[in-house]
């Protein structure tokens, strides 16, 4: 009897490490903060009465959510189609095998290895009005990350570089993988230059080109780390004047910084909201234009 | 005739060489334009202080001063910070593997009720961004008290849902009669999996260890917020209070160095595997 029990229970055993912490750290916060988003809490997070709605209307008609979202869009379109077709052209560069083609497929990599707190640090001093490079070399004098004009543009270009590196190494390993006779047939058959590029190449990386989309567009709605690094000052998130606020640090600023916690649990369901629609239309794309075989 | 052909021949064939060389040398040289920021950085991190501040244009360090190293090393902690990150993304990657490849080898060698609900609940978890979760996380953390604790830096990396994801298309792969003759044999199911399918597995297990370990390495936001004392610091974090905004003296040159040094281990690791980073993302990731 006993051997039985067990061998019954033993498939579910195997799964409980990492259900319990599956559990405990994505569905359950999942859940407490959708319900916790219905109700008023206070700042020790104790329900007080239910709101229904009002945490969404209140987080939906404040002008720096609004703010935060516009900044989220605005870097999800630049940083996500950009980065990708970056890392698309230097993996195509560096498509054929040569001899010393593993040292700049190194380097076309090498960016996936840096932090975001690193680069950023780099960038700080790069975008400094004084002593960086870049109004060194340019010889014009724009202070990037405190005009309001240029610091979301300061962030994206920072982003962009980040995530070149991720976007080459898997469009790059998709191309490799990519048989010769497929690539030879299509020579031969006079597909050459564009018409191999969008007849062959892209619908043959279709399925690696949507797994960097669906990635890129959840990681950019939800990041905040360039915006706590660069334009964070004394406790008020996304300077100047709100202009690098994302989603996420206007969620971090309302709970973490303030304690108001019936705006950061509105936002953040939003927030996920909208993450999500994000992902189910690329793969809806997916359906459409992606080619499996 | 024969002669001429053949010195066109020839001609030809350098002609190929000179082009192929020139390619490489120029996919060379946008290889270390896109490296830039990095190269500006060890550049300035070589730098006495009056060098960085000046306004005249200068890219390479006049001279090779460590000043910035050794106040870096001297007055920061620096040591402590990257033995921080160490722990957590060694420890967390470790565990990693072990939650993934368990709940893997359930999906992939038992059959029984509820398997396909469950499969269900790890794919769907990857619809949920990490970093929508962290502040409910951090309550969490806090109610458990292990604000400040290396278990508390590492706890939400325990699990991957990705990496289950991977070991499980790998082990599906695994050869279903060896697994019956190992039964046959009297090995029981968890000394299969200890014994058997764990080490020769190592290939993917390899690929999912290091793409873990430079994640939490480079890991910026969830560190941030559950720790608050100096000592506690990774790497990641600390490298951005010795920011000048945040109230501290040191000088570009300074941070630069700082900077360079916890590049260096991520770097390191990500050149070294970085043909099998590659070939685990592709069987993993992308396929299936």
């Amino acid at each position: 009897m006993k051997k039985r029990a067990f061998h019954f229970i033993e498939p579910y055993l195997y799964l409980l490490p990492a259900f319990s912490m599956l559990l405990l750290f994505t569905y359950y916060p999942f859940v407490q903060n959708a319900i916790l988003s219905l109700f008023t809490v206070n700042k020790f997070r104790e329900i007080k009465e239910f709101a229904g709605l009002a945490n969404y209307v209140r987080v939906l008609t404040d002008e720096k959510f609004l703010r935060a979202m516009g900044n989220t869009f605005i870097y999800v379109f630049t940083t996500v189609p950009i980065s990708i077709v970056f890392g698309f052209a230097l993996a195509l560069l560096a498509r054929r095998h040569h001899r010393i083609s593993i040292a700049y497929e190194a380097l076309f990599a090498l960016s996936m290895a840096v932090s975001a707190s690193v680069i950023a640090m780099i960038f700080q001093l790069a975008y400094n009005p004084s002593m960086g490079i870049i109004n060194k070399l340019s010889g014009i004098s724009v202070s990037w990350l405190t005009d309001p004009k240029t610091a979301l543009l300061s962030l994206i270009i920072v982003q962009i570089w980040s995530n070149i590196g991720y976007n080459f190494i898997f469009l790059f390993s998709a191309l490799r993988g990519l048989s010769d006779e497929v690539l030879e047939s299509a020579q031969v058959d006079g597909a050459v230059g564009i018409k191999l590029l969008g007849k062959i190449l892209i619908p043959l990386v279709s399925p690696t080109l949507l797994f960097l989309l669906v990635k890129d567009i959840a990681y950019a709605m939800t990041t905040a780390s360039l915006t706590l690094i660069l334009t964070t000052n004394n406790g008020a998130t996304g300077q100047p004047n709100g202009a690098t606020e994302t989603i996420m640090s206007y969620i971090y600023g309302k709970a973490i910084i303030g304690t108001n916690y019936n705006a950061a649990f509105a936002a953040t369901m939003v927030g996920f909201i909208l993450a999500a629609i994000m992902m189910v239309f690329s793969l809806i794309l997916d359906k459409k234009k992606v080619n499996y075989d | 005739m024969i002669d001429r052909s053949g010195d066109r021949k020839t001609i030809i064939k350098r002609k190929k060489v000179v082009k192929s060389v020139l390619y490489q040398l120029f996919c060379l040289a946008l290889g270390l334009l896109l490296m830039t920021p990095l190269i500006y950085a060890v550049c300035i991190s070589f730098m006495r202080p009056d060098e960085v501040l000046t306004k005249e244009i200068h890219f390479f360090p006049k001279s090779f001063y460590l000043g910035n190293y050794i106040i870096a090393l001297a007055q920061t902690n620096i040591f402590r910070f990257m033995f921080n990150s160490f722990i957590v993304a060694f420890v967390s990657s470790v565990v990693r593997i072990v939650t993934a490849s368990m709940a893997a080898f359930s999906f992939a060698f038992f059959d029984y009720r509820g398997k396909k609900v469950l499969f269900y609940l790890v794919v769907g978890s990857m619809i949920i961004p990490a970093d929508v979760l962290v502040v409910q996380n951090y309550f969490t953390t806090a109610e458990l008290r292990l604000i400040n604790t290396y278990l508390g830096m590492m706890v939400v990396f325990f699990v991957s849902a990705m990496n289950i994801f991977v070991m499980r298309q790998h082990f599906m792969t695994y050869s279903k009669t060896l697994r019956e003759a190992a039964l046959v044999d009297g090995c029981g199911n968890f000394t299969f999996y200890a014994r058997i399918l764990l080490p020769s597995s190592t290939p993917v297990i390899a690929t999912v260890f290091i793409s873990s370990f430079v994640g939490t390495w480079n890991t910026y936001l969830w560190p941030l917020l559950v720790t608050n004392v100096n000592n506690m610091r990774t790497a990641q974090v600390a490298i951005t209070m010795l920011n000048i905004n945040e109230g501290s003296s040191y000088g570009y040159g300074t941070i630069m160095a700082a900077a360079v040094m916890i590049l260096i281990p991520s770097i390191l690791v990500f050149l070294v595997f970085q043909k099998r980073i590659v070939g685990g993302m592709m069987t993993g990731a992308v396929k299936g």
